[in-house]
């Protein structure tokens, strides 16, 4: 019955799960306000997600080593961002088209390995949570806060951390000015495409890092589409926290909270057809975005190709 | 610092932009650089400051012949370029916007930078406020802030491609004095510009470059009459006047004013007749250019009134003015007049308005053969729009309008095309004029609208000239009102 969710134990329930499923977003929708910070529009995030989660997943199975599992993901969505900068800066591509491109080649080539290397779902022990002695222990915010793995705070720390990073130091500032305007930074010395280059290598190292949350440190396992559209939610909390990390986390949990409830919802049976629930988060993505018609512009630049006239 | 052109080229397609251009510039100069638009002038500034690669000459600073591969090597070289629009980034503070470029390790050292940034301002009696943002700030400001971030990086050279467009008088004569001020100092300063008045009052010497070509220097004190005559050179005859007969008013303007973001135009009347051509003369973007949509309804006038016919139009769309026989036609002919991808044949049919749910392919051949014969247009019926040059182009444009008409409103009929096509269009133009159309057009070749003109108006930023007789106006005197000299204030 609705009147269970209202029980001290659900709502710690619901509030730890969203502060727990808020990290793919975070992981991918910073690494997206990086590029899109520096004037690209990388639609590949969900791909880059997805074979990310899969290496992940995949070299944790056959190696027993997270760590080596997180780094392979690392790595695979470096070269997928690698291969994005390549199109994006020197083909001078359009944006939007080759960013699905690489979503769909992401998509395809997981379930393929998936096929190929297992064949069947299988499960790992994915990265556990840690105990912080004291912290932990605190009734009810001990188990919201205070007992989740280390890529969940690693998604928090991230926030500050690019908030840092843009507004305060020299790097900040270029990323920021390749967004706005290229050609002027262009005549001011600033390297708009190696600056472009990082960023996107950035972001997909990012994405690849989202993916392997899902695979070796939420649900500890791997499916085909297991993203099931996070990457392209990732963009638009981008679009919703108005280019900023802070705005990002606050799109990012409001997500995942309504994420956690609708779980909760279909767990404790409440009479609510569950396909209704599954939907929430997606009609709330475009519900936010209508009404959130926010008075910060985009970058001026943003997914437009660089190129100097000649 | 010294600065020498020597034999620069620079080809676009086609386009011969920059043809053998050799110029020296000694340090503590300020170097005007005078020309219509599309003369070249630039190409020149860019080629100079990196933006752009000369296909073949050499750039010597104080003696030593460099390459300047991008703007970063040229402000390197402590060479550094002031766009028209000016290259910043509008939702950044001002300190931001300074601080970009400079290499000033992981992280910025604001305190410093904004100490610097004070001291220079300071230096050149500018006030700017460090934390506002860009977009707060008037064109003027902008451009102070970017003469003073080109310093701070070591400007020696400094070049300003059209600096006065858009800032006040008082920013202006500040500018000037600051210019003053660097050129005293050593600084070498080109001006780049059209108007007269103030290159005249400015530089030290003057190179006049016309479409393409350095037509001529000059030092000071300098000859407006010389200085307009190679702006605008002397061409071939075009063949004698002719003014044909009236047929009452067509077009009529009852204190028109007209609001853009840049410009206002106040309070225009004319009285247009059919047989008559008007001219509108003036550099790009004064005014000329809404003034001519505001009488075909394209731009809507704040106030006053626009009558065709006698039926008064004001504030109808440009459907309406087409329905009452104003047509016009502007500049960019295959963005805004034809479709590219589709043949002669194809934009007949589209003209006609045809109710048949199927192409008469017949009918429209046989109307792009009687055409493509009556406008003598290079080409076949099957030809695409795009694939013929830009005489047969426009041929095509005219031959699209509709018989009888009351106005035609053209923005540089003939602007790119030979001298051959530029006779046979105005021959059908005067064509209409004989059937009792009344002609207004914009053209930036006096020559093209002291010919074909009765009578001139002359734009300048936003002011509009008494109509001129074009009989008795030359083109000195056209020059001059152009560049903004002999305007009652």
């Amino acid at each position: 019955m609705i009147s269970d969710l209202f029980s001290v134990t659900v709502l710690v329930g619901i509030l730890a799960s969203g502060i727990r499923l808020a990290t793919p977003y975070l992981y991918a929708a910073i690494g997206e306000t990086f590029s899109q910070r520096s004037g690209v529009l990388n639609l590949g995030v969900e791909g880059q997600m997805l074979l990310g989660a899969f290496a992940a997943f995949y070299v944790t199975l056959t190696t027993g080593n997270l760590w080596l599992g997180l780094m392979t993901a690392m790595l695979v969505g470096a070269l997928m961002g690698l291969a994005m900068a390549y199109v994006t800066v020197n083909l001078q591509a359009q944006q939007g088209i080759s960013g699905i491109g690489f979503y769909l080649f992401g998509l395809g080539m997981s379930d393929l390995l998936f096929q190929k290397l297992m064949g069947t779902v299988e499960t790992v022990k994915g990265f556990p949570k840690i105990h912080i002695p004291g912290l932990s222990d605190i009734p009810g915010i001990g188990e919201i806060f205070f007992s989740q793995n280390i890529l969940v705070y690693g998604a928090y720390l991230l926030v500050p951390i690019a908030w840092f990073v843009l507004n305060k130091t020299t790097l900040g500032l270029k990323i920021r000015s390749v967004g706005e305007n290229p050609d002027a930074a262009d005549s001011l010395g600033v390297n708009v495409g190696r600056i472009r280059y990082f960023t996107i290598i950035l972001g997909g190292i990012l994405s690849g890092v989202a993916g392997a949350s899902l695979s070796i440190a939420l649900l500890n396992v791997f499916q085909q589409n297991m993203t099931s559209g996070q990457g392209f939610i990732a963009v638009a909390l981008v679009y919703f926290g108005a280019w900023r990390p802070t705005g990002v986390l606050g799109g990012a949990l409001l997500f995942s909270l309504i994420n956690a409830l609708q779980l909760w919802v279909q767990v404790l049976n409440i009479p609510v057809p569950s396909e209704i629930a599954v939907m929430m988060p997606y009609v709330l993505t475009i519900l936010v975005l209508v009404t959130s018609v926010s008075k910060v512009r985009a970058p001026s630049a943003l997914s437009k190709p660089f190129e100097r006239e000649n | 610092m010294k600065v020498e052109l020597r034999g620069i080229h620079k080809y676009f397609g086609n386009n011969h932009a920059n043809n053998d251009i050799t110029l020296n510039i000694p340090a503590g100069t300020i170097q005007g650089i005078l020309g219509e638009n599309g003369a070249g002038k630039s190409t020149l500034m860019k080629i100079l400051s990196g933006f752009i690669h000369a296909d073949k000459g050499e750039i010597l600073l104080d003696g030593k012949a460099v390459f300047i591969q991008s703007p970063a090597t040229a402000i390197h070289h402590g060479v550094g370029m002031l766009h028209q629009d000016p290259l910043d980034f509008p939702p950044m503070r001002v300190i931001d916007n300074f601080m970009i470029g400079h290499s000033g390790g992981l992280f910025p050292n604001r305190a410093s930078v904004t100490r610097d940034f004070k001291l220079i301002a300071e230096q050149y009696g500018f006030s700017l406020d460090p934390d506002a943002y860009v977009d707060s700030l008037t064109v003027g400001e902008r451009q102070q802030l970017e003469i003073i971030r080109l310093l701070w990086l070591g400007a020696r050279v400094l070049i300003l491609d059209e600096p006065t467009t858009g800032i006040s008088a008082s920013q202006k004569e500040k500018l000037f004095a600051t210019l003053r001020t660097l050129a005293e100092q050593g600084k070498t300063i080109i001006f780049v510009s059209h108007k007269l008045e103030d290159v005249e009052v400015l530089c030290h010497q003057v190179a006049v470059l016309r479409q393409g070509s350095l037509v001529g220097e000059a030092k000071k004190p300098f000859d407006t009459k010389k200085l307009v005559e190679m702006m605008f050179g002397k061409e071939i005859s075009l063949g004698a006047r002719q003014t044909l007969e009236r047929h009452g008013s067509v077009l009529s303007l009852q204190n028109v004013s007209i609001e853009d973001v840049r410009l206002k135009i106040k309070d225009v009347s004319l009285e247009v007749s059919g047989g008559e051509v008007i001219g509108l003369a003036g550099m790009e973007g004064s005014g000329q250019g809404a003034f001519l949509r505001a009488c075909a309804g394209i731009v809507r006038p704040v106030s006053g009134h626009v009558k065709v016919r006698g039926r008064d139009l004001t504030g109808k769309s440009y459907h309406v003015y087409k329905r009452n026989g104003v047509e016009f036609l502007p500049a960019a002919r295959l963005e805004e007049g034809l479709v590219p991808g589709l043949s002669l044949t194809e934009h007949y049919v589209l003209a006609e308005k045809s109710k048949d749910v199927f192409i008469n392919h017949e009918r429209g051949l046989k109307q792009a053969q009687e055409k493509i014969a009556a406008f003598n247009i290079k080409g076949t019926p099957v030809h695409t729009i795009e694939s013929l040059s830009g005489g047969n182009q426009q041929r095509a444009l005219l031959s699209l309008l509709r018989d009888p008409l009351s106005a035609v409103l053209i923005e540089h009929p003939t602007r790119g095309l030979d001298i051959e096509s530029v006779i046979y269009i105005w021959g059908k133009l005067k064509e209409r004029c004989r059937k009792g159309t009344a002609i207004m057009f914009i053209s930036s070749d006096l020559e093209e609208i002291l010919q074909y003109s009765d009578r001139v108006l002359v734009f300048f930023s936003g002011r509009v000239s008494q109509p001129l007789d074009a009989s008795t106006t030359t083109v000195e005197q056209l020059g001059q009102l152009i560049g903004g000299k002999g305007w009652a204030s």
